[in-house]
């Protein structure tokens, strides 16, 4: 037993031992080669072993994603000062490309508006299209392009399969799968045919063309690009297409040579081949004067909205202005709008008022811009009225023997002189009394002498002129209140007038030599005691008469009579004083 | 989307084109037409959510007098073998054609197609010869273009080989 132990020992034992000399105690000479060129070795192989493990399970990307994610995160939020100062040029330019493609397409929009709307030459083509059986897009594309690349296919060589197409006209796009598997039997069959021995990719086609159309086939190791372009073609298409087919096998070279029938590796590849799809107008020189065309059409538009927005603007300071201007008297605004270009103004405007265009110059408007509506009125205001009685005086008509002037004392007073004939002094003051508002007007005509025209006409004339003072004067009254003798603010102002025309009459009297007497009657109203209203009305008259007195009028002609209470319906008309005018002849 | 050529091969007259006009479109013309070279025809076939896209290309009639132009068939996924069960010629042929492709492209599956079932068998073909023949292709279907018997399913069974 003894025996047998020790060599299983020592066999376990040396195998230990070469196993250590070997790879080292835990594998640490393995470790330690692998470690000292680890980078090397990872290094190699690192980005084989990425796209295999993704192309696998797709499972690379997803550690990776959200690690970028991350550290974009953080590296933002750490550096976000740097990285806005980093984005903040490529932004403005990014705007800048924006918005002038946006202005450049709308101009273009604009121009392909004005040429095919309605030219002569668009019904023209639209007439030939429809003649030819060609869509007039179509037709259009031929009339415009010098060459147009109208669909680009890129084919497997080997399966004729079509690996992707882009199209100018999507519609065109739908049976690209199909032409592409006959072109490639096309191309078998040319190199069937015409095949020199074993010779077989001189003899692939490069090209099939017609009167206006062209297939241009670019052969490459693993595809087949194929330009379909109408028009000339210019030299350097060949050469782009040839650039991108060469792109593509680059780019795709392990994608073509395990190519199962799958086109989905093959999505990407629009970039490569959009660059292709190009075409050029007719007439170059054409095309800039167009979109010249295109510009000054906006150009134009900009301006006159700006000018119209500029009107329409003035146009609303106008009428504002006109509302708060301060309008001259016997001139009322009641409504401004704006309607054709014009600001319209409503006016009330007394016919003595101002002019309403020089005042609009006086205040620096043009009377051109604002429409007058105007309506006739009769304004009160004082200013107007002594206008209107200004203008009476100034242009009365008058013989050559009679004078007329009118003057104002203190403002406020207006002072009639002259020498007029009795009828002209009727006439006149007929017409002072028919001016509107001129009762406020305080006038003044004693120093207006009325003379004779002739002895015996002046004479019957002055007595008629006497006759209507007398009736004047006798159909005034002062009215008082219940039980009130003294005289008011507003009597007092009747009273005024009332003593002028008493003056008047008397020296009216004088000339026709008569005598007056005014009998000044006192009354009362038939309430309260018949004493206290003999007293009432006896006072009554004594106040009429003292403020005549005080106004002027010769004491001597005023007899104050108390006529006590009057049993009158009307118990107002009691609370009075009348006055009753008696003339008679001059012995 | 997958793409899948599969060209179509057999003697003139052995209904060839009436086969895809009886797959791809659903009918069958009793006019007679003689293809010329090649003629495309593309159908989607979809099996589980999985769809694959059909190119069949149907070659012209092939005759012994002349040949075909193999290179048609290159990057096919696979190819039919079409002969008419009513003329005893058409399998002579037929198998001919087989030789040549398989010359050329050894590693494309061969599909073999006996059609015309529609009509009585008329060939004086035992079933041993046939057996024989068909231990060369992948899978023997026997078909009718007229009534589309097996047609649908042996383009399924194609695309989804």
């Amino acid at each position: 037993m003894t025996d047998k132990v020790p060599p299983s020992e020592f066999t376990d034992d040396s195998l230990e031992k070469v196993r250590e000399l070997l790879i080292g105690r835990d594998n640490t000479f393995v470790r330690e080669k692998l470690d000292h060129d680890a980078k090397g070795v990872v290094s190699n192989v690192v980005s084989e072993a990425l796209l295999e493990r993704e192309s696998k399970d797709g499972s690379v990307n997803k550690v990776l994603v959200p690690l970028v994610e991350k550290s974009l995160h953080r590296s933002i939020e750490a550096n976000s000062e740097k990285i806005v100062g980093t984005l903040y040029p490529l932004v403005g330019a990014l705007v800048r490309k924006a918005v002038s493609a946006f202005l450049v397409e709308f101009v273009e929009r604009t121009n392909a508006l004005i040429e095919n709307s309605l030219s002569p030459k668009s019904i023209a083509w639209r007439f030939k299209a429809w003649q030819s059986g060609v869509k007039y897009s179509e037709y259009v594309a031929s009339q415009i392009y010098q060459y147009q690349v109208q669909q680009l296919l890129v084919i497997h060589r080997e399966t004729g399969t079509l690996l992707h197409s882009i199209s100018a006209d999507p519609d065109k796009q739908k049976d690209a799968d199909l032409i592409s598997s006959m072109l490639v039997a096309i191309n078998d069959f040319v190199a069937d045919a015409f095949g020199v021995n074993g010779n077989e990719s001189e003899n692939e086609l490069g090209e099939i063309k017609t009167e206006d159309f062209t297939l241009l086939i670019k052969i490459g190791p693993q595809a087949l690009l194929v330009a379909a372009v109408t028009g000339s073609i210019p030299p350097e298409i060949r050469g782009k297409l040839q650039q991108a087919l060469e792109d593509f096998h680059r780019f795709y070279q392990q994608p073509l040579i395990n190519y199962d029938g799958d086109n989905a590796a093959f999505a990407g590849c629009e970039t490569l081949l959009a660059d292709c799809l190009v075409s050029e107008k007719k007439e170059g020189e054409g095309k800039k004067a167009k979109r010249f065309i295109g510009a000054l059409v906006l150009f134009i538009a900009l301006i006159g909205l700006g000018i119209l927005s500029f009107m329409r603007l003035s146009l609303s300071i106008l009428k504002s202005d006109l509302h708060e201007l301060p309008f001259p008297p016997g001139v009322i605004i009641t409504d401004t709008y704006i309607s054709n270009g014009k600001v319209h103004a409503k006016i009330l405007r007394d016919p003595a008022a101002d002019d309403i265009e020089s005042w609009f110059k006086d205040h620096g408007i043009d009377p051109n811009r604002v429409v007058v509506i105007e309506e006739p009125f009769v304004s009160l205001k004082t200013s107007i009225v002594e206008r209107k009685l200004e203008k009476l005086i100034r242009n009365y008509p008058l013989s050559e023997q009679e004078t007329l002037s009118l003057n104002s004392a203190n403002g406020s007073k207006w002072i009639i002189s002259g020498d007029v004939f009795a009828a002209t002094a009727m006439r006149l003051n007929q017409q002072i009394n028919n001016l509107p508002g001129i009762s406020s007007t305080d006038i003044d005509i004693s120093s207006l002498n009325v003379k004779a025209e002739y002895q015996l006409d002046s004479s019957a004339l002055q007595k008629v002129a006497l006759t209507q003072l007398v009736n004047k004067v006798s159909s005034q009254s002062v009215l008082f209140a219940t039980n009130q003798d003294a005289l008011s603010e507003v009597q007092l102002a009747t009273l005024e007038g009332l003593a002028n025309d008493v003056k008047q009459l008397l020296s009216v009297a004088k000339k026709t030599n008569t005598v007056v007497s005014i009998v000044v009657m006192g009354a009362s109203d038939n309430s309260g005691s018949s004493a206290r209203n003999r007293e009432l009305s006896q006072k009554r008259a004594e106040n009429v008469v003292n403020s005549l007195i005080s106004l002027g009028v010769e004491s001597s002609i005023l007899i104050p009579v108390s006529l006590g209470e009057l049993p009158l319906q009307n118990p107002s008309m009691g609370r009075s004083v009348m006055l009753n005018v008696l003339v008679s002849s001059a012995l | 989307m997958i793409q899948k050529k599969v060209c179509i091969l057999g003697p003139t007259g052995v209904g060839k084109t009436s086969l895809i006009k009886q797959f791809v479109e659903g009918i069958f013309s009793e006019k007679y037409k003689t293809t010329i070279g090649v003629k495309i025809d593309k159908k989607q076939v979809n099996r589980e959510g999985r769809g694959i896209q059909l190119l069949i290309w149907d070659l012209e009639g092939i005759d012994r007098y002349c040949g075909f132009n193999p290179r048609y068939l290159r990057g096919a996924s696979a190819y039919i073998v079409v002969v008419d069960q009513t003329r005893s010629q058409s399998l002579t042929e037929g198998m001919e054609i087989l030789e040549l492709a398989k010359e050329h492209y050894p590693d494309i599956p061969a599909f073999f197609v006996i059609n015309k079932t529609d009509l009585p068998t008329s060939w004086h073909w035992s079933e041993e010869e046939l057996d024989t023949c068909s231990q060369k292709f992948a899978l023997l279907t026997k078909t009718s273009a007229k009534t589309g018997e097996n047609v649908e399913s042996l383009f399924n069974t194609i695309a989804f080989w």
